[in-house]
């Protein structure tokens, strides 16, 4: 089977199911929201209208403006593309990092496996808000830093797969007969390993961008993510949440497209997981 | 013997037992609450009178400790508290004479007139270990207090200080600490102190707030309340929350936040003209600000009642000048200004910047979010391209202070004032750069008219230095000034609070039951 013929039957397997669908369709809207931004905003998500401050929707403002006047339709959407690139950057980098050092643990000797171990436990044991906190009190709060701790503290889950993962490939006879024709452990690890492990690191990585979302709306909530006028998710509820009783639609707004988004990636990430994972295949799902 | 009971015994003895407990709680309900809880924004620095934080520290103080005399509620004049008698001689002496048997807490004795002696002289005269009170100004010509018997002394002066009375004798800074107390607990009195007030502070925890219970060796009236729990919380939302819930009794918060609580079952509402004073400065040592032009252009580029709009609801009055009324000094001719692009775009051309790339910084509070917004927006329309930069509390405080203090750019700054003019122009002398004058504003005319305020006895004298203080603070175009704050108090209808004008300075042991 071609990788793209692979491909397409995980995808209909993913769209063999509602929550699959549901999912599928949900990211498709968020992340095409994010990408096409300018296109498909009404306004500049920053442009303030101090007179025409919590305005209810109307056709100029579909979903109304917050407490500086701003289009919260437009602020919504860029608010996506924040969170989208976030989840990118820091889900994309902790899978690489972690990938890598969870390999490398696999092919280090006792010792050096366990020293990398350790340095997973250790971030580990960090809750990400509590490091978020640490790290925004000496650096202050930007969109960036959030993106690094977060790729930090997911790093660890990223390592730990590839390691199990690779810990039980090294003895497979295929890998066993690349070493008998003198393949370099490099050539064996990239070109033979990491095909066959990215599957469960995918999932694994879908299953995540929920989490990533949440906490960046979090951070920025509690004002240690992005700088304003910047627009999150995160800091849209806050202002809301400040202005509660003059308007409740930001709130409302902004909730619900963060529980929407959170939703979608979950039930895409699940198809996903089934939709990749033989074991369930050999149960006759 | 039937055990049974009938269906209609049953009714009257259920009907009973309703009444009763009705009884029973309508009567717990109708006793005065014992505790109340109050709410401050800030966090518990120091309770060590010399070295208080700010309001947030001096309520619990005014609170723990006596003074000589105390400002009466309504801030018209002093009451006799620790003193007998307390005669100003002339201009540069004044004697007093304590009530005997007054004591201090923990066991620390008889308050004596050595302590008043060691407590006004450690402001400058005589720091104990060489640390000098940021609050000395309110000692201003304090050259000695001499003891003269055990309960008797005199207060001597250098020359005469107009606010000596209002801002040092009768408030904090006029506060009697025990001398052994403090030397013997040093740092620690600053969260232990030992008072002679009507309360004693019961336990203090960072980020959490102090309780404070009654001094059973008090010799003054009985305060009403047993415990006050002096709550930190941040947040004003948070705050409205605990207020409606009733785990609040008393808080000042914002219009926004407090005018939605207008008619809510059990709260009161009221509103009283601020005296805070909130702008926007600009620090004239840091570069491009360096040159007038560009603080002018940015004094230009804002739109004032704007700011106000986005983060008072437009409640809050505008300030044009520092000294607000009714304060002594209030310049009613201040310049007010309107925005104006063209001309604050000609100002940058005039002084080679055309693009300029700034901060504002400023506290994570909804309202100073709203309002740098605001003003960032109006800046870049001149070429202006700020960033604002949210601190988290314990971050911004430092901010503009030491060196840190020299990098700041612009920010937007809440100072409360008292109803002298001294007390408020003290911030912005070349001796606070580096503490509270965050602007970096060194003027030695200002300088002069500062001291000579503190020195001038006639009031009309006294208003036309301040006036001409404020002129020189106009001049510099260092100073957006924004609002003297609305006081919006909310309260539980139960409780009766006593503040002085302002609301900013409370006065928690003549706190009732309404």
């Amino acid at each position: 089977m071609t990788a793209f013929a692979a491909t397409r039957a995980t995808f209909a397997r993913i769209l063999s199911g509602p929550g699959g669908i549901v999912g599928t369709v949900i990211i498709v809207l968020v992340v095409g929201s994010a990408i096409f931004a300018p296109l498909v905003v009404t306004h500049d998500p920053d442009a303030l209208d101090i007179l025409n401050r919590f305005s209810g929707p109307s056709a100029a403002h579909w979903l109304g403006t917050d407490n500086l006047g701003r289009d919260l339709y437009s602020r919504l959407v860029y608010g996506a593309r924040v969170a989208m690139m976030v989840a990118l950057f820091a889900i994309g980098s902790a899978l690489v990092v972690g990938t890598l050092l969870g390999m490398l643990a696999a092919s280090l000797n006792a010792r050096g496996e366990r020293l990398l171990l350790i340095v997973f436990d250790i971030i580990s044991s960090f809750p990400s808000l509590v490091l978020a906190l640490a790290v925004v009190a000496v650096f202050g709060p930007s969109t960036a830093l959030v993106t690094a701790i977060v790729a930090v503290t997911l790093m660890p889950h990223f390592g730990r797969v590839a390691r199990a993962q690779m810990l039980t490939l090294r003895h497979a006879p295929f890998i066993e007969a690349e070493r008998l024709i003198g393949a370099s452990p490099v050539r064996i690890a990239l070109s033979h390993i990491l095909p066959n492990i990215a599957g469960p690191l995918v999932v694994l990585a879908s299953i995540d961008i929920p989490v990533v979302i949440t906490i960046e709306a979090g951070l920025s909530f509690i004002g240690l993510g992005v700088r304003p006028p910047l627009a999150s998710w995160g800091t849209l509820i806050y202002d809301g949440y400040a202005y509660l009783s003059d308007s409740r639609v930001p709130v409302i707004v902004a909730s619900a497209a963060l529980a929407i988004a959170t939703l979608g990636f979950t039930l895409f990430g699940e198809a996903l997981r089934d939709a990749v994972d033989p074991r369930l295949d050999r149960e006759g799902r | 013997m039937d055990h049974f009971m009938s269906r209609r015994a049953f009714v009257g003895a259920s009907a009973a037992a309703l009444t009763l407990a009705m009884g029973a709680s309508s009567s717990v309900s109708a006793q005065p609450k014992s505790t109340i809880t109050v709410r401050i924004d800030r966090d518990i620095t120091a309770l060590d009178p010399a070295f208080r934080g700010g309001p947030h520290d001096a309520n619990v103080v005014r609170a723990v400790f006596q003074r000589l005399a105390a400002l009466k509620v309504d801030g018209s004049g002093l009451e006799l508290d620790a003193a007998a008698e307390l005669k100003q001689v002339d201009p540069t002496l004044i004697e007093f004479t304590l009530k005997p048997g007054q004591m201090f807490t923990d066991g620390f004795g008889e308050m004596t007139a050595e302590d008043v002696k060691f407590s006004f002289e450690r402001f400058a005269v005589a720091p104990v270990d060489g640390k000098v009170s940021p609050y000395k100004a309110d000692w201003a010509g304090l050259t000695e207090v001499e003891v003269t018997g055990t309960y008797t002394g005199r207060i001597k002066l250098s020359a005469p200080n107009a606010g000596l009375m209002t801002i040092a004798i009768g408030d904090c800074s006029g506060c009697i600490v025990s001398k052994k107390a403090v030397l013997e607990r040093g740092a620690e009195h600053n969260t232990h102190p030992v008072g002679s007030g009507a309360y004693q502070v019961a336990s203090v925890e960072k980020q959490r707030g102090a309780v404070l219970r009654r001094n059973p060796d008090y010799k003054g009236a009985r305060p009403a309340f047993e415990e006050i729990r002096v709550n930190f919380i941040q947040d004003p939302k948070t705050t409205e929350l605990a207020l409606r819930s009733g785990e609040l009794d008393f808080a000042v918060l914002p219009p926004s936040i407090a005018e939605p609580m207008r008619g809510a079952s059990g709260l009161s509402v009221e509103n009283y003209p601020g005296l805070a004073y909130i702008w926007l400065g600009i620090n004239m040592q840091k570069a491009p600000f360096t040159d007038v032009r560009v603080r002018q252009a940015v004094r230009l580029a804002l739109d004032v009642d704007q700011i106000l709009l986005a983060g008072f609801n437009g409640k809050a009055p505008r300030l044009n000048a520092l000294v607000m009324p009714p304060v002594l000094g209030y310049w009613k001719d201040a310049p007010i200004y309107k925005r104006n692009v063209a001309e604050a775009r000609r100002l940058l051309a005039e002084a080679g910047q055309t693009s300029i790339k700034t901060r504002i910084t400023i506290l994570n509070q909804p309202a100073y979010q709203s309002m740098a917004l605001v003003a960032r927006a109006l800046l870049q329309e001149v070429g202006i391209s700020a960033e604002v930069d949210v601190q988290e509390g314990g971050t911004y405080w430092d901010a503009g202070k030491g060196e840190a203090g020299k990098n700041i750019d612009m920010f937007l700054m809440r100072f409360n004032g008292k109803l002298d003019p001294s007390f408020l122009m003290q911030w912005f002398t070349s001796s606070q750069i580096g503490l509270w004058n965050w602007q970096r504003f060194a003027s030695p005319e200002y300088d002069q008219l500062a001291q000579q305020a503190i020195r001038e006895l006639d009031p009309a004298k006294r208003a036309e230095i301040a006036i001409k203080a404020q002129q020189e603070m106009d001049k510099s175009a260092a100073f957006v000034w924004l609002t003297n704050d609305v006081a919006y108090v909310v309260r539980r209808t139960s409780v009766k609070p006593a503040f002085l004008p302002g609301a900013i300075d409370w006065q928690l042991d003549k706190f009732t039951p309404a």
